[in-house]
């Protein structure tokens, strides 16, 4: 019986040590600060898919940029928001840009710091852009045009006011690889890597059946393990078993 | 052996939650929007917005109250008189929650959650855990003026709206103290 508890031991071993070590890290998760540590590791990132196919929207603000993929929001290529629903346009204007999803307006200072979500507003914005007079204007409809005053505190329809609507640029390659890492990256927390770990689910479309094999074999080793320490005292010698 | 069984066993109920959570539709729960809050909270003339830079010693103030920077440099607030409501964002454990706080002669008159987003603790948005705030004000360091009853499964929630709680009452002292000295 010892015998099959040193072979099930050996086959399995490598397998128990990564569902105990994986349990343990999600159970304490929150104490080691596993949801808020994100990947960044490209092959890690790479090997769990973890990318995106939709389309960057790349707006040039001077001599900064702003770009848009998914829900997510990008200054100079550095994500500092995750959450902008929808995402229409970004324009620059006295002293501050203003990117816009579907519900709500991003208010950033000209270095990318966030003034305020605004979420005052006409909505849903299917445009942004800028009236001559440098205030943001944005669009309902083609027909259905709001601006705001200089603070984006109120808003008013106006009536053919001429808009400079914010449309999206040639993103340079450079910045577009930048975008595309952190994008990976912020969506993969090491609690998410730990989680796919245990359930076996990285090792691919197998995995989980391998990681039951392995939950089961500890079952194996309790039982055999079990018997054979009983066989052991039966015969007196109570130590090793064969 | 035990140890590695009891810890698969957490984890495995860990995995499942995670599983559930990933059919699950990650959306908040709307409990009233920000325009009926403003409207009930100023009996239906709600007045225009103004707003506070969280800069310098406000800054400074403002991060000691939550544990982390403001996520954005002003905060919106409409008052009249004496009262004031505020509309805030904290996150509990991973989402926001939006609050939103009517302060009134510096003490709490009116604690509502708006919007819940997290997966477990939404408790906090009952009247027998926000009652427990009105007529707390803000001590001189920063904490408020009374305790609070807990919720057991729901530390974190109820960490952000004390949080958030302790920030209206801190936005409103320099709104009010910022209007007394306007000429």
């Amino acid at each position: 019986m010892m015998r099959w508890h040193r072979i099930i031991g050996l086959i399995t071993g490598i397998l128990i040590v990564v569902l105990a070590l994986s349990g343990i890290a999600l159970t304490h998760s929150t104490q080691l600060g596993l949801d808020r540590r994100t990947i960044t590791a490209p092959w890690l990132l790479s090997w769990m898919g973890a990318q995106s196919d939709a389309e960057i929207y790349f707006y040039a603000l001077g001599p900064h940029s702003v770009a848009i993929l998914d829900d997510r929001v990008f200054f100079d290529g550095v994500m500092i928001a995750q959450t902008l629903e929808g995402g229409v346009g970004a324009v620059k204007i006295a002293n501050a840009i203003a990117v816009a999803g579907k519900s709500e307006i991003l208010l950033l200072t000209e270095n990318g710091a966030l003034i305020e979500r605004v979420t005052a507003l006409p909505v849903p914005v299917t445009g942004i852009g800028v009236t001559q007079d440098g205030r943001v204007a944005v669009a309902l409809t083609p027909d259905l045009v709001f601006t705001s005053d200089d603070a984006l505190l109120e808003w008013r329809q106006v009536n053919d006011q001429p808009v400079i609507w914010a449309a999206p640029g040639l993103i340079p390659a450079a910045i577009r690889e930048q975008i595309l890492q952190g994008h990976r990256g912020a969506g993969l927390s090491t609690e998410r890597i730990m989680l796919e770990l245990h359930s076996g689910r990285i090792f691919g479309n197998y995995g989980p059946w391998l990681m039951d094999g392995a939950a089961l074999a500890m079952l194996a080793l309790a039982a055999t393990g079990v018997t054979g320490w009983i066989r052991g005292r039966k015969r007196g010698d109570g130590s090793d078993a064969r | 052996m035990n140890f590695s069984m009891g810890s698969m066993r957490n984890s495995l109920a860990l995995c499942g939650f995670a599983l559930v959570l990933l059919v699950l539709p990650a959306r908040g729960e709307v409990y009233l929007s920000p325009e009926k809050f403003l409207s009930e909270s100023f009996g239906g003339a709600t007045p225009p917005p103004e707003f506070v830079w969280l800069t310098g010693a406000l800054a400074g103030q403002a991060e000691a109250v939550l544990g982390h920077k403001p996520a954005g440099l002003r905060i919106r607030y409409w008052a009249l008189g004496a009262r004031s409501a505020w509309i805030l964002d904290e996150i509990g454990k991973t989402e926001a929650i939006t609050a939103g706080v009517v302060v009134e002669d510096q003490k709490i008159a009116r604690m509502q959650v708006l919007e819940y987003r997290e997966s477990r603790g939404a408790e906090v948005r009952h009247a027998f855990f926000t009652n427990q705030f009105i007529g707390l004000g803000l001590q001189e360091d920063t904490r408020l003026s009374g305790a609070l009853d807990g919720i057991s499964g729901a530390t974190l929630s109820v960490r952000a709206m004390e949080n958030m709680a302790r920030l209206a009452l801190l936005l409103a002292r320099h709104a009010q103290a910022a209007q007394s000295s306007a000429p």
